[in-house]
């Protein structure tokens, strides 16, 4: 199923208070726990930059065609969101190996205690962390022609 | 209780045995909540007076609060660093210094509410955190690079989300002014807590945590974030006035964007607060450059734009004025307003070489060691001068100054006095700012039980009610720890009647906890804590003289040609001690007292005392 909708970010927007991570780790695992948001903010503070790592939501996407397990991985039908479905995940990390964006596994994070890979699912259609961005880094957009 | 906001446990690493052990943070936390008030009293018990703070039997606390690592608006990136300072003249003395970043929080996500270091490294040490566990590493080659070089060797090495918090040149080699830095600009500033780090031989703390910090009450915390948010920086997205996206915030959770980069010989230099005034200096470029060379030895740019040069006319420019300092003194032609000179000196300082030598040892000493200048030293009693005292800055005007030089009188180091003084100071600017009179006093009255507290026509007549109320909250902030710059949140922007919401700290704590806390019982939490840091000074031989004499540079008059009326200002004291239930002759706490506060045990040790 086509990719419909994703969450973009603008590093240069970004004014990095990661309330984004905060408030995507609160709701998702309800912990305050950077490791397991599915959005990062990576600041280099030397270098006055920092980069925004959350899933582009791939119209081909190589987390889903890696996966092994059926019924793992699949398509929100109201976002087009590719998720990871609990209950089903195996923890194999195949997913995560597969992503080209993950090299620091922070697109696709891995849940050492419940042992399931973790990514983005747009929050079926209201991302929390658009929401709480002070500094409109964070826009929920509409996936243009593939 | 430790369930939630704090995460349970306090790592202790003696250097000296090499030796790690775990402790459980509410053995402290339940009466003293976290940062400030913890380490107090691991202060109380552990550091009896007499401590030289680089003997090996000074602490060097570093303590989280409940809050910090959460979402709570500028508070989720603070920790308070705490122990015997070097920088405190005439001896060093128990204080603290409070830092921001992503340090503290990195360290909840580790396991660890706080950090105590004792003892001394034989050789060259850092400490590394991950996920529960902790190991004392051999630094040899870290050792004498800077505190860029220092964290980015540890992140090439350990991956990029590492948090590191170290030393300079300068803490190495026990500069008195040495800071403990993170990251480009945070840093535990005052205090000379790097030259503690550097006497242990400890070069950094890196951490890395993958696990989380819960709350008890995850979707009313939510909403009271959102709340004090929108108190302090209104409707979202927050688009405000002075504000760029170049601007970046320095700590986790908070949009207040502190940080303000400028490139520099193709690094970057963030500034903000008082190291703004380095690009005043002449080339523009070496003031820049000069502010780099600071963050990276790890100096304190507080000591160096009061001391060095710069806007604010720095002791060096003073004492060239005065012809009391020059070339023959310093060995290089002294050119304060040179951003050339302040690059050298800073040098000479961070390697000891030279003159730097006797400046590293602090300008109140250096001023003793030179045998010159001490009259023109902005440098009294324990800190420095200036900071909203209303004595080279024209704010705040009297009488609310005397807010200010009671704070002085009272504390370990020099007060911030951001609460009162700088608060009345922008929202009401003398009919210039946001609020009328009126409001702030009718806010004032609604919080304190006490309108006159900011009457501008008041006099000397409830000074020691705001004095009070502000330092009890100021401990409770320090220990959540929430912004010093905008807590408490007396006034808002964005709300009909200028109120913001006093209530916000004990709201944050309540919901982050489920300990149910109202304001007032929390400020109780704040007095006990002021008392136990009262209980430690007594026991350092601090008294009522000391307190008075602390506050001579009040007399000199303010820019409108106010002085302190020495005779009206010992009854203000009075009624100071009298209201804190405190003995009025030697400045004590009063059993009583204690005892109203569950400290019976420090009572008795103070009965102990000479």
């Amino acid at each position: 199923m086509a990719a419909k909708y994703r969450v973009e970010a603008d590093p240069k927007m970004c004014t990095w208070c990661r309330r984004c991570e905060l408030v995507c780790s609160l709701r998702q695992e309800d912990v305050f726990n950077p490791a397991l948001s599915r959005i990062r903010v990576l600041i280099d503070e030397f270098a006055a930059d920092a980069a925004i790592d959350v899933c582009r939501q791939c119209e081909t996407a190589d987390c889903m065609l890696a996966c092994p397990v059926e019924g793992a991985m699949a398509v929100d039908e109201a976002t087009g969101a590719r998720i990871i479905v609990e209950g089903e995940c195996i923890g194999c990390g195949a997913c995560a190996d597969a992503c080209p964006y993950n090299s620091e596994n922070t697109v696709i994070a891995f849940n050492q205690l419940e042992n399931v890979y973790v990514k983005c699912d747009l929050c079926g259609g209201r991302p929390l962390c658009v929401e709480i961005c002070p500094s409109a880094a964070l826009k929920y957009v509409e996936v243009r022609g593939g | 209780m430790a369930a939630y906001a704090w995460v349970g446990r306090i790592l202790r690493v003696d250097l000296t045995e090499r030796r790690i052990t775990e402790e459980e943070t509410m053995r402290y936390g339940e009466k003293y909540i976290g940062g400030r008030g913890v380490a107090a009293r691991v202060a109380w018990e552990e550091m009896p007076p007499g401590i030289d703070a680089f003997s090996p039997e000074n602490r060097l606390l570093f303590m989280t609060g409940p809050l910090t690592g959460t979402m709570a608006p500028t508070a989720g990136g603070r920790i308070e660093v705490c122990g015997v300072a070097p920088q405190a003249y005439p001896t060093p003395r128990y204080t603290r210094s409070s830092m921001g970043g992503h340090w503290g929080p990195e360290l909840k996500y580790a396991g660890y509410d706080g950090v105590i270091i004792q003892g001394r490294a034989e050789e060259p040490t850092y400490l590394w955190v991950q996920d529960g566990e902790a190991e004392i590493r051999d630094a040899s080659r870290l050792w004498g690079l800077d505190t860029f070089a220092t964290q980015k060797a540890i992140l090439r090495e350990q991956g990029k989300t590492v948090k590191v918090v170290c030393i300079g040149q300068a803490g190495e080699r026990l500069v008195r002014f040495a800071v403990i830095q993170s990251g480009v600009e945070s840093a535990a500033g005052q205090g000379g807590f790097g030259a503690v780090m550097g006497s242990k031989n400890l070069k950094a703390i890196a951490v890395r945590g993958t696990g989380g910090v819960r709350v008890a009450r995850p979707d009313q915390f939510l909403d009271v974030c959102e709340h004090v948010r929108q108190v302090i920086h209104g409707p979202m997205p927050e688009d405000r006035p002075g504000f760029s996206p170049e601007n970046k915030s320095s700590c986790l959770a908070c949009s207040a964007r502190c940080l303000v980069f400028r490139r520099v010989e193709d690094e970057v230099v963030a500034l903000h607060c008082c190291s703004g005034a380095y690009p005043t200096l002449k080339p523009e470029e070496a003031g820049l450059k000069a502010a780099l060379l600071a963050d990276k030895y790890g100096l304190n740019h507080w000591e160096i734009v009061h001391g060095f040069g710069g806007s604010v006319g720095g002791w060096l420019n003073k004492c060239k004025s005065a012809g009391v300092l020059t070339e023959d003194d310093i060995g290089i032609p002294l050119e304060p307003e040179s951003g050339e000179f302040l690059c050298e000196m800073l040098r000479r300082v961070a390697y000891r070489e030279g003159i730097g030598d006797i400046f590293a040892e602090g300008l109140a000493r250096a001023a003793d060691i030179l045998g010159k200048g001490r009259e023109l030293l902005p440098h009294v009693a324990h800190g420095y001068q200036t900071h909203w005292d209303g004595h080279i800055y024209g704010a705040p005007r009297f009488p609310y100054w005397l807010v200010s030089a009671l704070t002085w009188a009272l504390d370990s180091r020099d007060p911030m006095v951001h609460g009162y003084a700088s608060q009345i100071t922008s929202w009401w600017a003398w009919g210039k700012g946001p609020l009328t009179i009126e409001q702030v006093k009718r806010i004032y009255g609604k919080v304190t039980g006490c309108e006159r507290a900011v009457d501008p026509e008041g006099g000397y007549e409830h000074r020691a009610q705001p004095t009070i109320w502000h330092q009890n909250r100021d401990a409770v902030k320090d220990s959540l720890q929430v912004c010093d710059i905008f807590f408490p949140l007396f006034f808002s922007r964005y709300s009909e009647d200028g109120y913001g919401d006093t209530a916000a700290e004990a709201n944050l704590f309540s919901a982050a906890t489920g300990v149910e806390m109202t304001e007032a019982e929390l400020d109780m939490m704040g007095e006990r804590i002021f008392n136990l840091e009262r209980a430690i000074m007594a026991r350092e031989g601090r008294t009522r003289a000391y307190d008075e004499a602390s506050t001579d540079y009040f007399k000199k008059p303010d820019h409108e040609g106010v002085k302190m009326d020495e005779t009206r200002f010992r009854a203000l004291m009075d009624e100071y001690y009298d209201l804190r239930g405190w003995d009025r002759v030697t400045g004590w706490p009063t059993r009583a007292k204690l005892e109203q506060l569950g400290l019976r045990d420090v009572a008795d040790q103070l009965d102990r005392l000479p």
